[in-house]
């Protein structure tokens, strides 16, 4: 018997789990639908007006991405503050493997589909009304109206992107501390995480402080006093990395990130205790 | 079937439940573990499921590792736990999602266990807690499963469900199967169990079966007090004292008195330890 990983036993186990939280998990879909259409409908309401501000919706989804994704990774195995559930989920005859896969299907996968469609809805029947109800000033020069029509957000963009990779490798730390902590996972994973994030910053200050003496550098200050990692920046004092460099961390770090904590998800799991 | 070998457990590093615990389980019985309240029945049972790990020593179970976790071991066992949850779905689509994890699954003996405990096929939301549990116990004795674990089964079941339960896990025992039965409610496991284990302040003092017990002790009745006085343990009720005695003659067996004897062990640590735990050393 294949006791690491088969593909019919974690069939069997997403569809127990699906028929089990479908209730649930369509109820924090209509409630995350509905929150972002307040929100993005305050915001375009205030811009009826105004020409249209595609940044304000794009921090709307920066924002709304990064904290849902991290919340529901959070609240995931929030059933082991049950013992009985917890019980149910470690003794269901299929392994660690399987149960690590069906996390990151829901927590991944599908939720991150289901934000992007309802983020893309909303968005777009923003988009529909600003353009229907909105009144240009009289003032507006005719090489302004661009700026008066509202497109959706384009998530194939840098900034986009970039939100979408760093919402995974966050939702990848909560899904970690979510196993580790049963009880209020999303706030003592976040303390835990500013705690080390903290931790690093001072340790790297100080470590370079240790090896180049902050006189010596051309501006007298470190780059992470900056807290910046970037590339080709000519400010004296802030030391830049190279250009191929920039790139390999660009991917790099959160990729390594992300890995290291589903590989400790897994360990976590496999010790888990109830 | 079951061994441990000088397991030693506890929830925190520096305060130990269990140490040195040494047990053996066997294949066709069904073992009552008696204990009172705290007595850590539960984490016992938790230690033969994988669901704790020792600090130290081995638990094997069936030849598997159960902290390991294996389908294949998993497959093979069944436990239910003393609180139970179920899920807002139709009590048939309830087995039907947990059959496919067991291969002797039998859903044949699970619809009709149903019935002898009056469950009706409903949606688990609409069912009481007895009802639920009934359900939970339909399903660990439709899953066949090689050993089957029950951690207070009792509670929340009325009168004539204790007595439908008894009966049921009596049929349901075979050569190939073991079931172990925690509870604090001695008479309910009555006539019931075979062997029995009883676990106190993190130590097994009894583990014997009931044949054993009523070869080394037997159960008197007595008008007096005083008459009782050679006994193990002895304790005064409406019919004046009910005593534990040592059996001066192993071939006349009495009748076991459960609960009388779970008292007489808690009463009568070193005595009934050194009766009946001497072979698990």
């Amino acid at each position: 018997m294949n006791d690491f990983f088969s593909f019919k036993r974690f069939g069997l186990l997403v569809k127990k789990f699906t028929k089990e939280h479908l209730h649930t998990y369509l109820l924090l879909g209509a409630s995350l639908f509905g929150i972002l259409l307040v929100t993005c409908g305050i915001t375009v309401l205030n811009m009826l007006h105004w020409e249209y501000q595609p940044d304000a919706i794009l921090t709307i989804f920066i924002g709304s991405l990064m904290l849902s994704i991290c919340i529901f990774n959070a609240a995931f195995y929030g059933f082991f503050q049950h013992k009985a559930k917890g019980i149910q989920f470690l003794h269901i005859p299929a392994s660690q493997a399987e149960k690590l896969a069906l996390g990151f299907l829901f927590t991944q996968i599908i939720f991150l589909v289901t934000f992007l469609v309802l983020f893309s809805v909303t968005d777009n029947i923003m988009c529909y009304w600003y353009n229907h109800f909105h009144k240009f000033p009289e003032h507006v020069l005719p090489e302004e109206l661009p700026e008066y029509v509202a497109h959706p957000v384009n998530f194939f963009s840098e900034t986009a992107k970039g939100t979408i990779i760093f919402s995974l490798m966050l939702a990848a730390v909560s899904h970690f501390g979510s196993l580790c902590f049963e009880k209020n996972a999303f706030v003592k994973t976040t303390i835990c995480i500013l705690l080390i994030g903290g931790a690093i910053f001072y340790y790297n200050f100080y470590s370079m402080q240790a090896m180049i003496p902050e006189k010596n550098m051309p501006g007298g200050k470190f780059f992470n006093q900056g807290i910046r990692l970037d590339a080709g920046n000519d400010l004296p004092g802030f030391v830049s990395l190279p250009s191929s460099w920039y790139y390999f961390m660009y991917w790099f770090i959160p990729g390594f990130a992300y890995v290291s904590f589903w590989m400790a998800s897994y360990y976590k799991l496999k010790e888990k205790q109830v | 079937m079951i061994q441990f070998i000088d397991v030693d457990f506890g929830y925190k590093r520096n305060k130990l439940l269990y140490k040195n615990l040494r047990l053996q389980v066997e294949r066709g019985h069904i073992y009552g573990l008696l204990g009172k309240n705290g007595a850590g029945k539960s984490t016992f049972l938790k230690l033969i499921a994988g669901l704790v790990f020792p600090r130290s020593g081995k638990v094997e179970v069936m030849g598997h590792v159960p902290g390991k976790r294996q389908p294949s071991f998993l497959e093979k066992i069944f436990l239910i736990p003393e609180e139970i949850e179920t899920p807002d779905i139709d009590v048939i689509a309830f087995a039907d999602d947990y059959a496919p994890f067991y291969p002797n699954f039998s859903k044949q003996q699970f619809l009709t266990l149903l019935k002898d405990f009056d469950v009706p096929l409903t949606n688990l939301k609409q069912m009481s807690y007895g009802q639920k549990k009934k359900t939970w116990i339909a399903l660990g004795i439709a899953a066949n499963t090689a050993l089957l674990i029950l951690d207070e089964p009792t509670n929340g079941l009325d009168i004539p469900s204790k007595r439908q339960f008894r009966k049921m896990m009596a049929a349901t025992i075979s050569e190939e199967r073991c079931v172990i039965i925690s509870t604090h409610q001695v008479r309910d496991l009555d006539a019931l169990i075979d062997n029995i284990l009883i676990v106190e302040n993190g130590e097994l003092i009894v583990n014997a079966g009931i044949d054993t017990i009523l070869q080394k002790i037997c159960f008197r009745q007595f008008n007096n007090e005083a008459d009782a006085a050679e006994s193990i343990y002895s304790e005064n009720n409406l019919l004046g004292t009910s005593a534990v005695l040592i059996n001066e003659n192993p071939e006349n067996y009495g009748r076991m008195d459960t609960e009388l004897f779970f008292n007489a062990a808690i009463g009568n640590k070193p005595i009934m330890q050194s009766l009946f735990t001497s072979n698990q050393n």
